[in-house]
């Protein structure tokens, strides 16, 4: 806090201050000179009075020294500044990086104009507002923030043409990483700093306190968003199983969520390739609902993915897209010579959605295969089985002896043990949480997938914390287990001969084997992305020279091409792309782009729920006035020398009384 | 005999059948019309009484402090003729007042008391105190004396800082028999110095009158907004606002004034304030009838 004049040429009057008290000097009354008998009782009685008279006589001196004071104040126009040094006194300008949320949230109307707008111009305000000598920059929030400069510059005319000329994107963004590169910016800076914030701080992506203020650094939260919007999204979109296959039926989900006080109705309409289907959905006040449509297609390759809600004031999310790829048919191989390579062989062929071959040498693994199942592995070729695996293969092995290189890779601490003898014969649990994998078996309907009996087994020891048991011995042993950091890579450990386990007798059997292989398989194509996101993809999955992208109105988006990935230049707004081979014309990847989901949220959040400590609350840029011109301090003290006048005839009235 | 200047024709008018009366009997060294109570030193023995500071050692009863080892003195009955002494604050303090000054009032008050003791055949004496210095005049009756007095009140102008207290223990020394003692004064002094100072002459058995003289101003304070009072025996100055001062000034004078009045009423003595736009005869009552 401090103080400014804009009459500084007057502070050598401030001397006049004294004034009062040569007055009260020389204005006290020549005393006329009299005799008088003796002193010695008027002394006593002057001694008792003075107890009383002479607070009172500084009393009046103070007052008369205050409304002279204030007088001259008010010809010194003084201006009080809660921050800034006043001008002359200050050595370094101020710093301001103005944190501009240019998320998809913000493109939301209130009244005559977007969110955005008004952030635009109380953003422009404040940077109009600064001197020549600040310093200003404006960092956008979007899925990655945007700085429009380096570091803080002078040239704030250019920070306000370009915020005028970016409109808000649809991408989702961090405020609070926004802020940190704010407070980064500002670390090393002189002067006054101060980082402001403008957004309609939704409540899915604001959380207050989460603020880490640097010391000496000045943060004000000024929220655009005035009224809550009601807004209904389709906030998720997915296909069950992600990867299916041609004539096989799958499933189209889609989450629709409703940000209203109020019940809505709303109609979806799901669009799968040339497939349109229409669905009403009532939705619960601030409540969602699940779309579901089983369908089957026959023909293989790239198939769009649409959800789409009809039109509301935030028209942006209700749009969710996806990209499906169907396979004409999975190829499998089995590798191994046992009776569990055997029964797995039997099992695949029981599906005519899969093409089954025997694999004699692992060496022989195609590029072209899905699912391979291994009996008995020893440990070779880890190499091809590691990178089958991490281009999406499906690949269950049931451990023979294999070395210790083969046993890291498959998070085991070492071979398994010697096959053993049951005595009695153990019964099969599924552990909890219920694994995902047999979610056909959770509520019962369809049998159990822990029946049957196991008479030998040899068990499996896998490293801690590396795998996901899907079923057990009952004494806690696990038979199954899914890798945690490759979740398409499984470890079997029965034997399925019936000599030493039931379990494949059983008529649960083959929806279990079903289900592994049908729902373990990732989908083919990456799941959508939000918008702002540059679609990066390993070279390894676009075998082709010359990739190009393309959106659905077949516009090319550049490309840039690194010796491992290949990316979009620019941060991608929501739609459906396509990674093409230039040179043939055949679609590589077909990707799709959302709204973030945190975006359609439009509740705006009242001041109290914004507060975060160290920060102070605006409600526009207009009250950064008082701050940076000063607030005039003259009709207060005139005010003040009135109530001084006032209170000195008060006490000189009351002086004479008594 | 009298002066005009201070008994005027009018006042002796007034003093014509007046009569010196005082309160108890009178102790003098020759035979008159009043009772004596004195235990003076004539034939008719009427009892011891303890030794007092100011008493004349040659009174002690030595025999009796042989044997009893306490100094006390013998007193006797005798009849005498009664004497009145007056001690008159002469100093600056008492030169105040606008006609007439409380000195004026105050000597004109002592003459009336003289003319009345010498018409009632009884001797009158006075101690002027003034400046520091004590003019004695002896208790005597002739017409010379009593002249002597009335001129001597009429051409005394007052002066100098008086120490009552002092002064009456230099009339201690001069007054060996009991007699009425009138003090004039303004008795700014603390009363319990003066009381202390009174003491032998309560153990004498002197009869005590306190006149104490004020100016109506020194009761109200002058009239005006800012004073540089002075004061007329120590010269200092004090500056003061009277309006400011009057009320509580009053409370203190009152204070100081009973203060007086509860120490004489315990040693019996008589005390009366008197103003100088007063009757002057007002001042002598109980002294004369």
């Amino acid at each position: 806090m401090s103080l400014g004049f804009d009459n500084p040429g007057l502070l050598p009057l401030l001397p006049l201050a004294a004034l009062p008290l040569l007055l009260h000097l020389m204005a006290r009354p020549r005393p006329r000179p009299l005799g008088f008998p003796s002193l010695m009782l008027l002394e006593r009685t002057q001694r008792d009075n003075a107890r009383v008279k002479r607070p009172r006589h500084w009393l009046l001196l103070l007052l008369r020294t205050l409304w002279t004071l204030a007088i001259l104040g008010v010809f010194l126009q003084p201006r009080h500044y809660s921050e800034r040094p006043p001008a002359g006194l200050e050595t370094h300008g101020r710093a301001v990086v103005i944190v501009l949320d240019a998320t998809a949230s913000m493109r939301a109307g209130e009244g005559a104009q977007s969110r955005y707008a008004r952030a635009t111009t109380e953003a422009a305000d404040i940077l109009r507002g600064l001197s020549a000598r600040d310093r200003a920059n404006v960092i956008r929030v979007r899925a990655l923030p945007e700085p429009l400069y380096p570091e803080p510059g002078v040239n704030k005319r250019h920070l306000i043409d370009e915020i005028r000329r970016r409109p808000a994107t649809l991408e989702g963004g961090s405020l609070h990483e926004a802020f940190q590169l704010a407070a980064t910016q500002l670390r090393d800076l002189p002067g006054p700093r101060e980082i402001i914030l403008l957004s309609d701080f939704q409540p899915g992506t604001w959380t207050p306190g989460r603020l880490q203020v640097p010391d000496g650094v000045t943060v004000r939260l000024l929220p655009v968003a005035e009224e809550t919007i009601p807004n209904q999204a389709v906030t998720g979109l997915r296909v069950i199983p992600p990867a299916p296959v041609a004539g096989q039926d799958f499933t189209v989900e889609a989450d629709i969520e409703n940000f209203a006080d109020t019940p809505e109705r709303r109609t979806l309409t799901l669009r799968v390739g040339e497939r349109i289907e229409q669905h009403t959905v009532d939705l619960p006040a601030r409540g969602s609902a699940v779309v579901t449509d089983v369908l089957r297609l026959e023909d293989p390759g790239g198939v769009p993915v649409t959800a789409e809600l009809d039109a509301d004031r935030f028209p942006a999310d209700d749009l969710r897209r996806a990209a499906l790829h169907l396979q004409s048919s999975i190829r499998a191989a089995v590798h191994g010579t046992d009776e569990t390579a055997e029964l797995w062989l039997r099992s695949l062929n029981a599906f005519p959605e899969v093409s089954t071959t025997r694999l004699e040498r692992l060496d022989d693994l195609s590029d072209t295969l899905d699912v391979l199942l291994i009996s008995g592995w020893d440990g070779n070729r880890t190499d091809r089985l590691r990178a089958f695996t991490e281009r999406g293969g499906l690949l269950m092995i049931r451990p023979g002896t294999p070395n210790d290189a083969a046993n890291a890779w498959l998070g085991l601490e070492r071979a398994p043990g010697p096959e053993t003898r049951l005595d009695p014969p153990s019964g099969l649990a599924v552990p909890e949480p219920w694994p995902d994998t047999l979610r056909l078996f959770r509520d019962g309907r369809h049998g159990s997938p822990a029946r049957g009996l196991v008479h030998r087994h040899a068990p499996l020891q896998p490293l801690p914390d590396t795998h996901t048991p899907l079923l057990l011995l009952e004494s806690g042993e696990p038979v199954w287990l899914r890798h945690r950091d490759h979740p398409t890579l499984f470890l079997w450990s029965l034997s399925l001969d019936f000599r030493h386990s039931t379990l494949a007798a059983q008529t649960e059997w083959i929806p279990l084997f079903g289900e592994w292989l049908f729902g373990s398989r990732p989908a083919r194509y990456p799941a959508p992305a939000d918008a702002g996101d540059h679609l990066a993809v390993s070279r390894a999955h676009l075998p082709a020279a010359h990739p190009e992208l393309l959106d659905s109105q077949g516009t090319h988006w550049p490309l840039d091409i690194g010796d491992h990935t290949i990316r979009a230049r620019d941060p991608l707004p929501p739609g459906l792309y396509r990674y093409r081979n230039a040179d043939t014309g055949e679609t590589l990847q077909l990707r799709a782009v959302n709204l973030p989901a945190a975006e359609s949220d439009l509740t705006a959040l009242p001041p109290e729920e914004l507060e975060s400590e160290g920060s102070a609350l605006m409600t526009r840029a207009a009250d950064l006035t008082p701050l940076r011109e000063g607030r005039p301090l003259w009709p207060l003290l005139l005010a003040l020398a009135f109530v001084f006048i006032l209170l000195e005839q008060l006490v000189t009235l009351r002086t004479v009384r008594t | 005999m009298a002066t005009p200047r201070l008994l005027t024709p009018e006042l002796l008018r007034e003093l014509e059948k007046a009569r010196f009366a005082p309160r108890t009997r009178v102790e003098g060294q020759h035979a008159g019309r009043h009772s004596s109570p004195a235990r003076g030193s004539s034939t008719e023995f009427r009892d011891y009484r303890a030794y007092a500071p100011g008493d004349d050692p040659a009174r002690v009863d030595w025999r009796v402090y042989a044997r009893s080892d306490r100094h006390v003195l013998r007193t006797y009955e005798q009849e005498s003729q009664t004497g009145c002494v007056i001690l008159l604050d002469a100093s600056a303090s008492m030169n105040y007042g606008d006609a007439p000054t409380k000195h004026r009032f105050a000597a004109r008050a002592a003459a009336c008391l003289v003319h009345t003791v010498h018409q009632s055949q009884d001797q009158a004496g006075l101690l002027l105190s003034r400046d520091g210095e004590h003019r004695w005049h002896p208790p005597a009756g002739s017409a010379r004396h009593i002249n002597h007095l009335l001129h001597t009140l009429d051409e005394t102008t007052p002066a100098g800082a008086t120490d009552l207290p002092a002064s009456l223990r230099h009339l201690n020394t001069l007054l060996n028999r009991r007699c009425t003692l009138l003090l004039i004064s303004d008795f700014y002094c603390p009363p319990a110095d003066l009381f202390s100072a009174l003491n032998p002459f309560i153990h004498k058995g002197i009869d005590l009158h306190l006149l104490q003289v004020l100016a109506p101003a020194e009761r109200d304070l002058p009239e005006g907004e800012l004073i540089a009072f002075r004061d007329l025996e120590t010269g200092l100055k004090l500056r003061a606002d009277p309006r400011e001062l009057r009320t509580r000034y009053r409370t203190v004078l009152e204070d100081h004034q009973r203060a007086l009045r509860e120490l004489a009423m315990r040693s019996g003595a008589a005390y009366k304030v008197i103003h100088t736009r007063q009757p002057v005869l007002r001042a002598l009552e109980g002294l004369i009838t």
